[in-house]
């Protein structure tokens, strides 16, 4: 009992003794930093065996290659928690970093907290949403308009549909999509509908099944809710979640699928039609380099079609005729501001076009809706903030387990 | 002739308790298991990482002390969990249910605070009063996880360990729903609760966020050794474990010292869970209090004894936060490297534990005719 207490009062002071002298040294955000002197972190929820995290960090490598720093200079962190874990792992980078990025959702309390305890460290969260109501200078959130690379997807969908309707394979009622999503939560939703939106551009009587396996990366369940919705009917696929579930289960059954983050075309020769991806690294690069210059990085940063954030890998052979004119017509008027993703005139909710609604932007921690989104007959996605807002449930999608 | 060739069926070897390992010797074999092992563990992330050794040693210790706070606060809650389930496993009560009775400790605290913030904010008695709330629903609700399945196993005599498990899983469950309950369906997790005016959470303590945990997880310690060496109760319950009939011949009435222990052990872990929810996490996930499991295998091998366990997980907590900045500095690209070194350890530690505690008797072919000589 003696010797335990000694012990623990030897251990305490110890450590007390190394708090007094402190570690680390001082970085200023608002200096420009030399790019041999530049460290960089890299905060993953899991390894790179996950679809979504590998492609957060080859992004980075790639974005550091264009900007000449050494791949020495990045610390890449995995299989990082959304919790306390979080927090330390910043705090632990921010000691030797100047710039630190997390790529998971849950992460953005954790970071925010850590922000606030290193001001002269740039962080940034990619798919957060807190940025705009906390203020910090040295906070920040990005996103992607992939909605806009969801609905060209889409078309490839609708054009595929049109194909199998015209060889009389199904019939036009018959042309229903199968989707596997994670969570019914805006980013899935907002995924999911304008995905929908383009593929009924092409093909009017298309309409939608959704399944939500309640899991962001599992095998299993996402190939099980596959192939359920493929013995519903369902005749073409498309999923949101990080696994190869949902491209194995359609290759199996023969059924076109459309994925996400990535090509399956070598998994999935024979099914895989196109794939709508996030690439991270032009926000990299200009994070980066805001922070070599000492300048702030943007609160809400949205990547597009121009500057490269949105992606479309090239089609499989299993599209249709005509996918890749289809694609770049519609592409040609998203960017010239022709075509609106979620134009208020193409979809109904319970039967109405809506005119105004109000969506949770504000995250206060009371989720509750707070900002009317809906102005000049469109759905301002991505522009309140920049993760995905969009929550509505459209005429046309049926969600199964809900 | 047949019969003097049969061989008698012996086990070809007999495993029996030794007693003839002097202490120093034991500690000997066991430094010598871990040196190998770290070396082994040495040589592999050189074949890994291609990089000069002192870099490697460098990264494991900034990566280990660069936060002290971490360090300290991770061999702790190792320490507070293996201390948690001490007095029932002196029972031999096998209580795996440390895990779940954190979870819940830890939800309540969160629901609490998340539903009062608002009325705690408004002022300082209300904050004290609503820290109090949480601590005694954490308690209450821990020792209800905990005394569920010790009722059933003095009445009606179930598996424990079974059921302990399954309180785990249903705890985790509890936490998903409750979180999804919270935040109205729109998200996995509530997110820190009361992030901007800190309502309901716990002092800090010389300015640095984990050490009030720090120094309760200590005091908790203590207390534990104390419970179990001075205390008649803390006896009552090794007698029980050692043999339960003894206990029954010298009339101790041993489903009242099962139900009695186990509150205890949900005391202590509703400690953790409050501490998790007010003072670390400040939210609740299926992560929290995942460090039950290794804190089973860390107090067994320990013998409960307090201080080695104590030495055991500081040991641990350097391994993890020191492996893990490895991994990340030289980009792994996973943390499985820091995975596969703690494992090498732990089983180090396994082997070793096993040949000194226990001998091995090869025993030699006897054949019918020398038998009957």
């Amino acid at each position: 009992m003696k010797k335990l207490l000694s012990f623990l009062c030897l251990v305490v002071v110890a450590f007390v003794s190394v708090f007094a002298t402190g570690c680390g040294k001082q970085f200023d955000n608002t200096k420009p930093v030399d790019k041999k002197d530049i460290k960089v972190g890299l905060i993953c929820l899991h390894n790179e065996s996950s679809t979504y995290d590998k492609n957060f960090i080859d992004s980075m490598k790639r974005a550091l290659a264009n900007l000449g720093i050494s791949e020495d200079q990045l610390e890449v962190v995995t299989g990082v928690p959304e919790g306390q874990d979080c927090y330390d792992t910043a705090v632990l980078l921010a000691k030797t970093c100047n710039v630190i990025f997390a790529d998971s959702f849950g992460h953005e309390d954790y970071m925010i907290q850590a922000a606030k305890k290193y001001p002269n460290v740039n962080f940034s969260h990619a798919t957060g949403t807190k940025a705009h109501t906390e203020k910090l200078d040295n906070y920040s959130n990005a996103f992607a308009a992939i909605y806009e690379g969801r609905y060209l997807a889409g078309i490839a969908a609708g054009m595929k549909l049109n194909e199998m309707i015209l060889s009389g394979k199904i019939t036009a009622s018959q042309a229903v999509i199968g989707y596997v999503g994670a969570f019914p939560y805006a980013e899935v939703k907002s995924g999911y509908t304008s995905f929908y939106l383009g593929a009924r551009s092409v093909c009017p009587t298309a309409t939608m099944k959704v399944r939500f396996t309640s899991s962001w990366y599992d095998y299993d369940k996402e190939k099980a809710a596959c192939e359920a919705l493929i013995k519903d009917g369902c005749v073409l696929i498309s999923q949101h979640a990080d696994s190869y579930g949902a491209p194995v289960a359609c290759e199996q059954a023969g059924v076109p699928n459309v994925t996400y983050n990535g090509t399956t075309i070598s998994e999935c020769p024979n099914t895989y039609v196109v794939s709508s991806k996030i690439d991270w690294a032009p926000y990299y690069e200009y994070a980066i380099g805001q922070t070599l210059k000492g300048e702030k990085i943007a609160t809400d940063w949205v990547g597009t079609i121009e500057t490269g954030s949105v992606k479309l890998d090239a089609l499989g052979t299993n599209a249709a005729a005509g996918t890749q004119a289809a694609i770049d017509a519609a592409k040609a008027k998203l960017q010239n501001g022709k075509l609106h993703v979620f134009d208020t005139s193409t979809f109904t909710v319970k039967g109405a076009h809506l005119t105004e609604y109000q969506a949770d932007i504000d995250d206060d921690g009371t989720f509750t809706p707070d900002t009317n989104v809906i102005a000049d007959g469109y759905f301002h996605e991505s522009e309140y903030r920049s993760a995905p807002a969009f929550d509505l449930d459209i005429d046309g999608i049926e969600l199964i387990n809900e | 002739m047949k019969e003097k060739t049969e061989k008698l069926r012996t086990p070809l070897f007999t495993i029996s308790k030794r007693t003839d390992f002097s202490f120093k010797r034991g500690l000997l074999i066991r430094a010598i298991m871990i040196s190998a092992s770290l070396l082994v563990a040495l040589i592999i992330s050189l074949i890994i990482i291609k990089k000069p050794v002192g870099q490697i040693l460098s990264a494991l210790f900034r990566g280990a002390f660069l936060m002290p706070d971490k360090l300290l606060l991770d061999t702790c809650l190792l320490l507070g969990f293996g201390i948690a389930v001490v007095p029932a496993f002196r029972m031999k009560y096998w209580n795996m249910g440390a895990n779940g009775q954190v979870l819940v400790s830890a939800l309540s605290s969160v629901v609490l605070m998340f539903y009062l913030g608002e009325w705690g904010s408004r002022s300082g008695l209300n904050n004290v009063l609503l820290i109090l709330l949480m601590f005694a629903s954490s308690i209450i609700s821990s020792v209800i996880w905990a005394v569920i399945p010790a009722i059933f196993k003095a009445k009606f005599g179930t598996n424990e360990t079974l059921f302990t498990l399954m309180m785990n899983y249903i705890a985790i469950a509890l936490v998903s729903y409750i979180n999804f309950v919270m935040t109205k369906g729109t998200k996995e997790s509530v997110g820190i609760v009361n992030s901007l005016h800190h309502t309901g959470w716990f002092p800090t303590l010389f300015g640095n966020d984990y050490m009030f945990s720090i120094v309760i997880i200590v005091l908790m310690t203590l207390f534990v050794t104390f419970y179990m060496t001075k205390t008649k109760h803390g006896f009552e319950a090794i007698v029980c474990g050692d043999s339960i009939k003894t206990a029954k011949y010298v009339g101790m009435n041993t489903n009242k010292i099962t139900i009695r222990t186990l509150i205890l052990s949900g005391i202590l872990t509703g400690i953790i869970g409050f501490l998790y929810a007010s003072a670390i996490n400040h939210t609740v996930t299926e992560a929290t209090g995942g460090l039950g499991f290794t804190a089973v295998l860390l107090s067994w091998l320990s013998n409960f004894n307090p201080l080695v366990m104590a030495l055991v997980c500081f040991f641990l907590a350097f391994l993890t936060n020191g492996t893990s900045k490895v991994s990340s500095q030289f980009r792994l690209g996973s943390n499985d490297l820091s995975n596969v070194i703690i494992g090498l350890i732990f089983f180090s530690i396994l082997v070793s534990e096993f040949f000194i505690r226990y001998k091995i008797r090869f025993n030699k072919r006897i054949k019918r005719q020398e038998v009957s000589e």
